[in-house]
């Protein structure tokens, strides 16, 4: 099985080969991600054959691990494993990465960075490839800080405009904040298991001392809460939609936020122990998921609106996994991967063809793009939870075990939250695809944006009927929605879907309305005053102490170093003087001097010594990876 | 420290009397000149006292190791450095007294390098060693090329010095000492073996040894030929012995077979990467500089062929080659300094300064591996240990990167006796890179600069036989 590595190899060394090449170059062989990634794909479908009928989480069925150095007698290891989790993850990701990657082929074939782009592409999948099947906890957190990474430099792609780069500088400082969380718990790991071995760790956490165990389970909850924009930290993730949409889609589905609810999922036995810890995940899951659910709301970016409505959803998952409910967060997670940036990548196409973001100039688009209307009442009928769509299936799953462990009141505020999934969804469905046209010149999307979104929406439409055997996978019981349930949340979603339309069709008056509520319109049109919140408490004082280094800096400091800078300028102009009039003497070397400056100036901008160093850093690379990975013990 | 001890630094106090002499050079007897010529005696002073230093000993509590080794590149560093300022006394023009300075500068740092037994102290003579060699390639202010390739080169060799240093730390924390004896990087798993590395990626930039080599061909090109003589010789020398050194060090603190052998992969993979891109690459350039540039990638990849093998024999002819190729490269460098940057540039030679002329084919010809030239015998003894060490394939790869090479030494023979000059063919070919300033002054052969062609000419024909007899004085110490 060892085949088994190239999954996330692959990705791996198409980044590697296009990172050290210049630009011209890389732009014309995108072709060699998107086909390394397909391949990835494929190799994980075929993994998934082979591991089936899975078994145990945790029950490794492949492992390797190398030794990359002895530090004080511990050996720092590299150990990758394959468990039946990991399999139906490598899937997933594999899967949407591929759809996104081939997606952007089309979106992204006029920006003159595109091969950078693909590369930063492949280092984002690959690390979350190797996340998923990292059984060493020191590697999941190296190749969660790659993915950290990874985002900041998608979202800040189109770094010449502001708003990208201060997106990009927000959502990473914002996640690097909740990594501390992540580095406290490792720390704490190590003094009481002296290895950061999952299998290890997970066995022996019921013997841990109880503040120990607390630290671990609040840090890895406070890394995870960045990492999966829960609140009070999920601020990062609608300003992250500045990046390119396919990117958008990739970090809303398969990638980024998915990262932080896996750790937790794996780490969940050993959250499980400590009643606060579940707690905590619950509370913080369901005032995610409603803050998130109502913001959406008051949306009339389309992106935007998904990416609140991500938020919504990946507090259900935190609230799933506060219910000690794994392997439906599980399923909830895969479901939304795939119907989630099916939702991107389809309104990626709605933006290439409208060229607004704005909803309401949207409109009546149902006749013009039949295809993408299709797929995207499919993704919005699922990510509302209409029956039987896939949606549905993982939706109820978590509000049954939320049931099970006996607290009605998140059932209930669970249910509130599914309000007004339906309530948007609806809302932005009849506004986008039915009524007047308001835009000109609207067109189908191309076959290569069609085929990946197609994909996705074929999985979305089956993926549900497979609930049961998704759990048995995972060697749990699996079950159907019990009828009860299924009626309670399909009139729930029915309701908000009417209620939607109502607002549609202008039967209530949404303008009325917001007048009547005008401190509570106002508070959710400014993101619930987070933002402002952030920026007081934290980024003016910060900012403060920053003029004041700079003051100091500027009035000390530098006029230490002009005063000497001045006098040293006087005296070389001394010797120059002197050297000029009494050695050379020649006005006309000066003219010589003058034109060949010039002509150095236009040679050092070559830009060819930074090839060279590129090359010298990609031969070191390319000699670390032989030594490390060919023959490192 | 007995007094042998300190007859082991007298050389360096004598080369810093000729660096002090230098920088006062206008106020002191003759000059630039005179400080060249008084850096010239030294030099070859210090050359005498290395040879009859004691060797063997630790100074400065374990910072020095003087071995046999160290006192064989000591003195031809010294020797060669002699060389290169005997020529430049008689010959080179203009303001020289910083660049005499910062050649026996240089020099002292390369000696520094080749005695080191003490990670701190190698990084300080490495870059002791380096620093000058910026300054020298930018030496003339107004010449654009040189300062272009001044900043390249230390653009790029930061760089490598980075990547080493970075090395260097680890391997003080894997070892927690910075003496070469106590380097034992086997137990450290895949970070010893990464330490290593980036400890020789360092070294493979300062040999110009592929794929780190991309700043010899245009910082040569763009200084003058006689500084190129100096920077493609002397600390090449300190570099592969300071190599060899760390390779003898490490793989005997190092024992285990999986580590020895990944080290070796390392080396060889530079080794044949240096073979490889250095004899194909020289073939279509045009510039003397650029060839001998491309040259020394080639000879770095000879040198580190036999490293491969780490075997004490193995490791004293990689020494002895060290200094035969300073020679023979010096020599022809100083040679086409007084003529011009392109190959060109030589025709005719043989009719305006036959010696010259000559002079350059026994250059070449021992740069070719051409019997009985010095470069034969060292080429000889490097191939044959490295065979005996059981790398025959690497030997085949350096024939025939050898007789790659030989067609583009051979153009310097075929420009020098027997192309006719073409003007009008020359014009119409002629290359849009800037030839280099116009030498002001008719070129006069001073008996000063003839009597260093007259030297580097005799040690390239008469070592090459006597190069057993080297081997043995670094392989038996008490011979």
């Amino acid at each position: 099985m060892n085949w088994i590595i190239a999954i996330p190899l692959l990705p791996a060394i198409a980044f590697l080969l296009t990172v050290c090449l210049p630009r011209s170059v890389r732009n014309k062989i995108v072709m060699l991600p998107v086909v390394m990634m397909i391949a990835s794909a494929v190799l994980a479908l075929v993994g998934l054959i082979k591991v089936f009928p899975g078994g145990e989480i945790g029950h490794s069925i492949w492992s390797t691990s190398w030794t990359l150095a002895t530090i004080a007698a511990s050996p720092l290891k590299l150990s990758l494993s394959l468990d039946p989790l990991a399999t139906v993850m490598l899937v997933m990701v594999s899967i949407v990465g591929s759809c996104v990657q081939v997606f952007s082929l089309f979106y992204m074939k006029d920006d003159d960075r595109k091969g950078w782009y693909f590369t930063v592409l492949s280092l984002f999948t690959s690390a979350m490839l190797f996340l998923v099947m990292g059984a060493d906890l020191l590697f999941i957190f190296a190749m969660w800080e790659i993915m950290g990474l990874c985002s900041y430099l998608l979202i800040g792609f189109w770094y010449k405009d502001e708003a990208p780069r201060k997106a990009s500088q927000k959502a990473f400082l914002v996640t690097r904040a909740a990594d501390i969380g992540f580095i406290v718990a490792l720390a704490a790991i190590y003094t009481q298991c002296g290895t950061f071995d999952l299998a290890t760790i997970l066995s022996s956490a019921a013997s841990w001392a109880p503040s120990v165990l607390l630290v671990v389970s609040l840090g890895l909850i406070w890394a995870a809460m960045g990492k999966s924009a829960q609140w009070p930290l999920m601020v990062w993730l609608p300003d992250a939609m500045a990046g390119p949409t396919p990117s958008s889609a990739l970090i809303h589905a398969a990638t980024m936020v998915a990262a932080g609810v896996f750790v937790l999922a794996r780490m969940l036995p050993v959250i499980a122990l400590s009643h606060i810890g579940l707690t905590l995940l619950t509370t913080i899951g369901i005032i995610t998921a409603l803050v998130g659910g109502f913001l959406a709301c008051f949306q009339t970016d389309i992106k935007k609106m998904l990416a609140y409505s991500t938020i919504s959803q990946l507090g259900l998952m935190f609230v799933g996994l506060g219910a000690n409910a794994a392997v439906p967060t599980l399923f909830h997670l895969t479901t939304h991967a795939f119907f989630k940036s099916m939702l991107f990548l389809a309104a990626g196409i709605i933006i290439h063809a409208t060229h607004t973001q704005d909803m309401r100039k949207m409109g009546g688009l149902a006749r013009k793009m039949p295809i993408t209307t299709v797929v995207f009442s499919i993704g919005a009928f699922s990510l509302a939870g209409l029956v039987p769509l896939s949606g549905f299936f993982s939706k109820d799953e978590i509000f049954a075990s939320v049931l099970k462990t006996g607290n009605t009141t998140i059932f209930a505020l669970g249910l509130v939250m599914a309000l007004t999934t339906a309530l948007y969804v609806s809302k932005a469905w009849f506004t986008v695809f039915f009524g007047k046209p308001r835009t000109k010149g609207v067109h189908e999307g191309t076959a290569l944006e069609l085929v990946p979104v197609s994909i996705l929406a074929a999985l979305t439409l089956v993926l549900g009927f497979f609930s049961p055997a998704f759990a048995r996978f995972l060697g749990h019981e699996g079950a159907w929605p019990e009828m009860g349930l299924a009626t309670i949340s399909s009139v729930v979603t029915l309701a908000g879907a009417l209620i939607g339309f109502f607002m549609y069709a202008g039967i209530i008056d949404t303008e009325k309305l917001s007048h009547r509520f005008n401190i509570l319109t106002r508070a959710f049109n400014e993101k619930l005053y987070f933002d402002y919140a952030y920026d007081l408490i934290i980024i003016q004082p910060y900012m403060k102490f920053c003029d004041l280094c700079w003051k100091f800096d500027a009035k000390v400091i530098d006029g230490i170093v002009n005063g000497v800078s001045k006098a040293y300028v006087g005296l070389s102009a001394l010797s120059w003087s002197f050297d000029g009039s009494v050695i050379d003497g020649a006005v006309n070397g000066c003219a010589t001097l003058a034109k060949k400056t010039g002509n150095t100036f236009k040679k050092l901008q070559s830009g060819r010594v930074l090839n060279y160093q590129r090359l010298m850093v990609g031969a070191v690379v390319i000699l670390l990876f032989v030594v490390v990975i060919l023959k490192g013990a | 420290m007995d007094i042998h001890g300190y007859l082991t630094f007298l050389p360096y106090a004598v080369l810093l009397v000729a660096v002090a002499w230098a920088l006062f050079a206008e106020r002191l007897p003759f000059g630039d000149k005179g400080a060249a010529g008084v850096g010239a005696l030294l030099s070859f002073v210090s050359a005498v006292i290395f040879v009859k230093a004691e060797i063997g000993a630790y100074l400065f509590g374990g910072k020095i190791l003087f071995t046999a080794d160290a006192r064989f590149a000591c003195a031809g560093i010294c020797l060669l450095t002699g060389i290169w300022l005997l020529w430049t006394a008689g010959r080179a023009q203009g303001r020289i007294r910083e660049a005499v300075a910062l050649g026996l500068l240089a020099s002292m740092g390369s000696c520094l390098m080749v005695s080191a037994s003490d990670l701190i102290v190698m990084v300080l003579g490495i870059e002791l060693a380096t620093m000058p060699a910026y300054v020298l390639i930018g030496y003339r202010r107004n010449r654009v090329n040189g300062l272009e390739g001044a900043i390249k080169y230390f653009l790029l060799s930061v760089l490598a010095s980075l990547l080493m240093i970075y090395g260097v730390t680890f391997m003080y924390g894997i070892a927690k000492s910075t003496s070469f004896g106590a380097l034992n990087m086997a137990n450290a798993g895949s970070l010893g073996l990464v330490a290593v590395l980036l400890l020789f990626v360092g070294i493979f930039a300062k040999i110009s040894a592929a794929p780190f080599h991309y700043w010899a061909p245009d910082a040569y090109e763009g200084a003058e030929s006689w500084i190129v003589a100096y920077v493609s010789s002397v600390p090449k020398i300190a570099g592969i012995v300071l190599a060899m050194r760390l390779v003898n060090f490490i793989a005997s603190a190092s024992k285990t077979a999986v580590f020895q052998d990944t080290f070796s992969t390392i080396l060889i993979i530079a080794a044949v990467a240096s073979m490889a891109l250095g004899s194909f690459a020289a073939l279509t350039q045009r510039n003397t500089k650029r060839v001998m540039a491309y040259s020394g990638v080639v000879n770095a990849g000879y040198m580190l062929m036999p490293l491969v093998v780490m075997s004490a024999s193995s490791v004293a002819s990689v020494a002895v080659y060290s200094v035969f190729y300073g020679l023979a490269s010096m020599g022809l460098l100083l040679v086409t300094a007084s003529e011009g940057g392109e190959i060109a540039d030589l025709v005719g030679l043989s009719k305006r300064r036959p010696a010259a002329a000559w002079a350059l084919a026994i250059f070449a010809l021992s740069m070719v591996g051409v019997p009985p030239m010095a470069g034969f015998f060292g080429k000889f003894y490097m191939f044959t240990s490295t065979v005996k060490g059981g790398h025959t394939w690497l030997v085949i790869v350096a024939t025939i990167a050898s007789i790659v090479s030989a067609f583009y030494y051979m153009r310097f023979v075929k420009a020098a006796f027997f192309d006719q000059p073409a003007e009008e063919i020359k014009q119409a070919e002629a290359p849009v890179v800037p030839v280099e300033p116009a030498i002001d002054e008719p070129v006069r052969t001073t008996f000063l600069a003839s009597t260093a062609l007259v030297i580097c000419t005799t040690l390239v024909v008469a070592l090459g036989p006597l190069s057993g007899f080297l081997l043995e004085w670094i392989l038996n110490p008490t011979w």
